[in-house]
């Protein structure tokens, strides 16, 4: 016995040892911009593994490009594999050692994933890597979102940058109502004529003095439990303030700028309104998609991939708005620093495991990436599946938008009717003139993602949405601790 | 040639018996043992299993649970909420034993319909459990408040989320307790009933002097385990109560940070200290365990 547990400390003691070595000195990034080099031969076969997130019929739709894919190269055998989406993330960090060929990764864990070295710079030189031509009809924002310098820490495209995933979807997430819960409020309380209700109906970006407003009115007569909205995302206020959460840098907090108090407050209004619950944005999720879809808000934020659940939806009839927009800064509309409608943008990345290289099956991969990303009938079936926008910017504006084939008349889907929205927005600001685009989501830009969890439990808890407190207030409290994030965050990443 | 034939045979037994636990050893060894190893080294690093980086850091991580700028206050009002949700466990077992007492009685009719119907929740899937009462206690909508034509904010109040939470796990823990207690009390022979009736015991003087001072094995157990379960408690928060703040346990804070936010070094350092604290906590239990009467 004696002997035995001896022998079983001893074993303790090597693997807590090997387990307390085992890393020690990976104290920096591995983030690798060696050029691609297409290993891929015609005449071989090759197997390889993707892995994605999904409920059935999402899955169901990706089988079917896949097949599509394999129909295509009868010499690449692709095993799907798919979780949910709140469990993806664990999956995918426990094959770490072993990640699949080709997998999902949300543009929010992109810098950590691209700065451990798990992901293949898909730039190659002479012809080889990923198709630039091809990937110059894709939305430029949704590529440039996934160039890195580990050399500078620079995100987007720049000298020296490699290309570490290409594009999925690119969002967007924007305003949607339901049409006839909304006509009922207008013919209810009269408001046919109203200015303000005419204005946030027509497709074009209003106030935020006339958001509320609006909803206001319509609200008159709606029920007790029936709100304007179920929550409001705290980008879009942010973003279509002008305002921003720190500097270009990522290391000093604007928290406390006019613009980003502003946009807070406008959010804590909705409520002290009666436009949103009293648990603002603590009520977003599965809990604002129920609320809208059982007829108990006028509105809510969606994506293009929450049409496939509205199609199947008989009589519920929605459409989109572009969000509405702060007076900036200055605090004053009408001046050049005035708002503009953002909504936020970004969605996921097909990613090219760094260990393919090693598998051989670098070239297959790319294939399969590039085949989901770009290729004309894999476009077409997402977005007639109603799983995203199109990629391709000429079918977005040529196909999608005028629906010229009748794909989505045929399928019996016209919703949502003003779709041209969401390619304003993905298509971004493109002049002085522009008053619809889009900007990605905050999480990208920063390497650890708790100060946002953080904040935002910060706001809740706050006391803003009963008028108890005020976002100047919540935010100056919060400050220092959010500074003291981002210095920490910034060492861990770059020191 | 006598001794050796028993050795031989002792070492056979011994292999047998050995090859019989193995499956539960390897598996605690491989599933339990090593993880907490793992997790207890990674507590004293700054381990990201994404961004690859592990530094020796000491005791920084555990220091930081309880002064970090950004983790402090979700800690220490986890530890809040895990505390006041253990209250669930005192509750549920006072109103177990009642319950159980009631049953036991032989004037009580249709004893094995109400222990189908009592045990139900404990059978019944924790995912369907959660959801309908989490439509119970809606706001807006739920049975709850229609029934006291109130609009009381159950899911969204800090305080109130966890006392929904109380009621529900008092609900679905009455089951399994309700049936040990019974077995508990249907052990107590009949005799010492007999002779208190005999010295004109009413029935509140057995129960409290006959019943539960009998049943105090029982009772230890369903304390100890009651509040290890306590202390884990992390399904509902996700379940029930949609992560709202003010029902956020220890163990939702380390999966939050751990693997959401893979910040696997200050996720370890919560692990072990919850750890230690249940161990310290069911070490006292035993220590000061002497009210507990394993003999009749």
């Amino acid at each position: 016995m004696k002997h035995m547990t001896k022998i079983f400390g001893v074993a303790l003691s090597l693997v807590l040892g090997a387990t307390m070595l085992a890393g020690c000195g990976g104290t920096g990034g591995s983030a690798n911009v060696d050029p691609f080099v297409n290993d891929y031969d015609p005449n071989k076969e090759y197997n390889i593994e993707f892995l994605g997130w999904g409920d059935a019929k999402e899955q169901a739709i990706y089988q079917r490009i896949i097949n599509d894919f394999m129909a295509e190269y009868p010499n690449i055998h692709v095993t799907y594999d798919a979780s949910s989406a709140g469990e993806y993330l664990t999956k995918l960090t426990g094959e770490i050692n072993d990640l699949p060929d080709v997998f999902y990764l949300p543009d929010t864990e992109f810098l950590q994933w691209v700065d451990g070295g798990h992901l293949l710079n898909l730039l190659g030189e002479n012809g080889e890597g990923a198709d630039l031509e091809a990937l110059s009809n894709v939305w430029d924002n949704a590529v440039n979102e996934y160039y890195y310098n580990p050399e500078t820490y620079t995100l987007g495209k720049s000298e020296g940058a490699g290309l570490f995933a290409l594009p999925k979807d690119q969002g967007p997430f924007t305003l949607a109502y339901n049409i006839d819960l909304v006509n009922e409020q207008i013919e209810k309380n009269d408001l046919q004529n109203d200015e303000e209700v005419t204005a946030l109906f027509s497709g074009e970006p209003v106030t935020w003095e006339v958001f509320r407003s609006a909803m206001k009115k319509l609200l008159v007569g709606a029920g007790e439990n029936v709100y304007g909205i179920p929550y409001y995302e705290l980008e879009h206020a942010v973003y279509s303030n002008n305002a921003t959460f720190f500097d270009e840098t990522v290391t000093t907090s604007t928290l406390t700028s006019t613009a980003m108090v502003d946009a807070v407050q406008f959010i804590g209004d909705l409520c002290t309104d009666g436009i949103t619950p009293k648990d603002g944005l603590a009520g977003n999720g599965d809990g604002a998609d129920n609320a809208f879809y059982q007829e108990r808000a006028l509105m809510t934020f969606v994506g293009p991939w929450d049409f496939a659940t509205i199609w199947e939806m008989d009589g519920f009839n929605v459409d989109i708005l572009p969000v509405p927009y702060g007076p900036g800064p200055d605090r004053e509309y009408g001046t050049e620093d005035d708002g503009k409608s953002t909504a936020f943008i970004g969605s996921m990345g097909y990613c090219v495991a760094a260990k393919t290289k090693e598998r051989g099956t670098s070239g297959a991969a790319l294939m399969l990436a590039e085949y989901l990303c770009f290729d004309e009938s894999a476009q077409r079936k997402f977005y007639s599946f109603g799983q995203c926008v199109p990629n391709l910017k000429d079918m977005a504006y040529n196909e999608y938008i005028p629906d010229s084939l009748g794909i989505m008349a045929d399928e019996g889907h016209t919703a949502p009717a003003s779709r041209h929205i969401f390619i304003d927005i993905v298509d971004g600001f493109k002049d002085e003139n522009d008053k619809i685009g889009g900007k990605t989501r905050i999480l990208y830009y920063t390497y650890l993602t708790s100060w946002r969890t953080n904040l935002e439990d910060t706001i809740n808890q706050s006391g803003l949405y009963t008028g108890e407190k005020t976002a100047q207030e919540v935010l100056e409290a919060f400050e220092p601790s959010f500074q003291a994030s981002l210095d920490e965050m910034n060492e861990y990443w770059k020191g | 040639m006598e001794k050796h034939k028993d050795g031989k045979l002792v070492r056979r037994e011994k292999i047998t018996a050995l090859a019989f636990v193995s499956p539960l050893i390897i598996g605690f060894v491989v599933f339990t043992l090593i993880c907490m190893i793992v997790s207890f080294a990674w507590s004293f690093t700054n381990f990201n299993p994404i961004s690859g980086r592990m530094k020796f850091d000491g005791l920084e991580r555990y220091v930081e649970l309880f002064t970090h700028p950004t983790y402090k206050k979700a800690f220490l009002d986890s530890i809040v909420n895990t505390l006041f949700l253990l209250l669930s466990t005192p509750l549920c077992i006072v109103i177990s034993v009642l319950i159980a007492s009631l049953m036991n009685s032989k004037k009580f009719k249709g004893k094995t319909f109400f222990r189908v119907v009592i045990y139900l929740p404990a059978v019944t899937s924790v995912v369907a459990v959660n959801y309908i009462w989490r439509y119970m206690f809606e706001e807006n909508y739920g049975l709850i408040n229609a029934f006291f034509h109130a609009n009381i904010p159950w899911l969204t109040d800090n305080t109130l989320i966890k006392v929904a939470m109380i009621i529900k796990n008092v609900w679905g823990g009455i089951g399994t307790q309700v049936i040990l207690f019974m077995a508990g009390m249907q052990n107590i022979s009949d005799e010492y009933y007999e002779a208190a009736e005999l010295d004109g015991a009413g029935a509140a003087y057995k129960f409290f002097h006959i019943t539960l001072p009998l049943v105090t094995p029982v009772l230890f157990y369903t304390i100890i385990t009651g509040l290890i379960g306590g202390f884990q408690l992390y399904a509902d928060v996700e379940l029930f109560a949609g992560g709202q703040y003010g029902s956020r346990t220890i163990v939702h804070f380390i999966r939050n940070y751990g693997v959401g936010q893979n910040l696997y070094g200050l996720a370890s350092a919560a692990s072990f200290l919850l750890a230690a604290v249940i161990m310290l906590i069911t070490a006292l239990q035993f220590k000061f365990s002497k009210w507990v009467q394993y003999t009749d």
